[in-house]
């Protein structure tokens, strides 16, 4: 469970998160969304540990900061939403997730290889294992960022947007794999614009505006809460029939 | 599985080791040719023979043990130096255009090398040191700018190359001021090894080796690094400590390169990119072939500006960036390519 408690963030003497405090659900799909500026991926990469803050972020009860980075790196992985694309192929990038594990020497254990191995096969990438990065789609990246994160064996799952700029079939094999690894108790928390899907698929919704904490809940109890009205300036409403992709439409 | 939306491209050559030993064969057959060949030329027996039993005339052995064996071991640690530094940079810096020569490296080593000499002159220590010191100031001034400004590519080369003037403008002046300060000027500016002395190869060796052992030990982090800033320290790495590492192990580098062959350029930027292009971006295999190709890249340029217009010979650093300049103006071009697509 991850707790915070008046957690404000400061990014170039402006104030982002503004003593922010919640404490996700044991459900395991968190989902974040607001609107853009709102402060989204500063409480995301704050829960990552990469961001001074001024009050209290724990994790199972341990406090982020104080935590010694390899073991930070055994409990959360991030999957930022903009990064360089690297020259190697499918099988090394995997394998950088074991990078916590790895002792004084940085080799892989067999045990390491095995666990890659199942991450690629997880994944469904295990066919791309010897392509570029450079040479696959974007679907096919994500999915290769998310076998990564398999990989690195952490219990929370943190990822900025990573559905933005796919096509909408990869959209949903991505947020599939997400909710497939829910299942097997990982927690994925994710920042999301797509006010639908994330209410589809989420167990739990956080909403944040303007660095504050608007709402919080089940998908199911806060899709008509009125506070959310006001900060998209449309409204959810289930979808009727079972011709839609998704749980929820959006109505003016 | 799905077939892929687009084909793969080639995997770079796996062969590491036939390559590692092909450069190890050239390296030690330019070193026996770099210790016969110049203004006066052995046979190779004859050096074979002073070398293995010290037999021969006096006059071979004291070219061999005084001029030639100094400079073409000079030249193989300052390739091998150069060449990781500009590696180092080039991850430190996360940009491909990186090189001690590129960002004002060299010039910072060559300012406070000229300071050595005029302050403490004869004192080989001192040299080292500032050379060092000179080295890592340049490149933590452009590693700040590049932060505070969160820099473009051409961003981090432009200051350096700003950077790089004043530091130059520094060196000048104090050569103008103290002419007699550095035996050659012009060799130490545009980089040789005529006049490298053994005494000076006593004090760097040790340095050069255990900075390239320590960076061969840090592949996997810069692997790790390449993968972002944030990607990076979620997996555990303390980016901000392991960058300024990496500039303290270029900067040792550089300094003490400078300190043998002057202020060389080019190396640092042309080896790494050509390694990488056969080899891939694995830093763990990188930095041993970017070293021994530095090597054989300094060694041989060294031997042929000996040769080519014999019995002169020209500074080693004229020929480089005869051969460097326009792999440098490549690099513009293609990446200009490569964001135009």
């Amino acid at each position: 469970m991850i707790t915070l408690e008046n957690v404000s963030v400061s990014l170039e003497q402006k104030t982002i998160l503004k003593g922010l405090s919640l404490t996700t659900s044991r459900l395991g799909f968190t989902v974040i969304i607001g609107r853009n500026g709102s402060g989204k991926s500063t409480l995301l990469k704050a829960i990552a540990g990469l961001l001074e803050y001024q009050g209290s972020i724990k994790i199972d009860n341990k406090e982020i900061k104080k935590l010694p980075r390899k073991e930070r790196a055994q409990q959360l992985s991030l999957l930022p939403q903009q990064r360089p694309l690297p020259d190697i192929d499918v099988e090394t990038l995997v394998s950088h997730g074991r990078f916590p594990y790895l002792g004084f020497g940085k080799q892989m254990s067999a045990e390491d290889r095995q666990i890659v191995e199942e991450a690629l096969i997880r994944a469904d990438v295990s066919d791309l294992r010897y392509r570029r990065m450079r040479s696959l789609s974007g679907g096919e990246r994500q999915r290769v960022y998310i076998a990564m994160m398999i990989a690195q064996d952490t219990k929370y799952l943190l990822l900025d947007e990573p559905t933005t700029f796919l096509d909408v079939e990869y959209q949903l094999e991505v947020m599939n794999l997400l909710k497939s690894l829910q299942e097997e108790g990982k927690h994925i928390i994710m920042v999301a614009h797509d006010l639908p899907q994330a209410f589809s698929f989420a167990e739990e919704v956080v909403v944040l505006a303007d660095g504050e904490l608007i709402c919080q809940g089940r998908s199911e109890e806060i899709y008509n809460n009125s506070a959310l009205k006001e900060v998209f300036s449309v409204r959810l409403c289930p979808q009727v029939g079972e011709k839609g992709l998704y749980k929820y439409q959006l109505e003016k | 599985m799905r077939a892929s939306s687009k084909q793969s491209i080639r995997t770079p050559i796996k062969n590491i080791w036939g390559i590692t030993i092909g450069l190890l064969v050239i390296l030690v057959a330019l070193f026996f040719l770099s210790l016969s060949l110049g203004a006066s030329s052995f046979q190779l027996k004859e050096t074979w023979g002073y070398l293995l039993y010290g037999e021969g005339e006096a006059v071979i052995g004291n070219i061999v043990r005084l001029i030639r064996l100094p400079r073409s071991v000079g030249a193989v640690l300052c390739g091998s130096g150069l060449a990781v530094a500009g590696m180092l940079l080039q991850s430190a810096l996360n940009n491909s255009l990186a090189a001690p020569g590129t960002i004002g490296v060299n010039s910072g080593a060559g300012f406070l090398v000229v300071a050595a000499a005029i302050f403490f002159p004869g004192s080989f220590m001192a040299k080292t040191v500032f050379a060092f010191i000179g080295a890592l100031l340049a490149a933590l001034l452009v590693f700040m700018i590049a932060r505070k400004t969160e820099g473009s590519r051409s961003k981090i080369i432009l200051t350096g190359v700003a950077v790089s003037s004043l530091l130059s403008a520094g060196s000048d002046t104090l050569v103008t001021l103290y002419p007699d300060s550095v035996m050659d000027r012009t060799s130490f500016f545009i980089g040789g090894f005529a006049h490298t002395q053994g005494r000076v190869l006593i004090y760097v060796w040790p340095l050069i080796i255990v900075s390239l052992l320590a960076a061969w030990l840090f592949g996997k982090q810069m692997n790790v690094l390449s993968l972002g800033d944030e990607m990076a320290e979620s997996l555990g790495l303390h980016t901000k400590r392991f960058r300024f590492l990496l500039l303290f192990l270029a900067a040792l580098l550089a300094g003490a390169s400078a300190c043998i062959g002057g202020l060389l350029g080019f190396v640092g930027l042309v080896v790494p990119h050509i390694v990488r292009m056969v080899i891939g971006t694995d830093h763990r295999r990188l930095i041993p072939l970017t070293a021994l190709a530095g090597s054989v890249l300094v060694l041989g340029c060294d031997l042929l500006a000996r040769v080519l217009f014999r019995p002169f010979e020209l500074p080693v650093g004229i020929l480089l960036s005869f051969l460097g300049a326009p792999f440098f103006l490549f690099l513009i071009l293609k990446h200009k390519r490569r964001v135009e697509q």
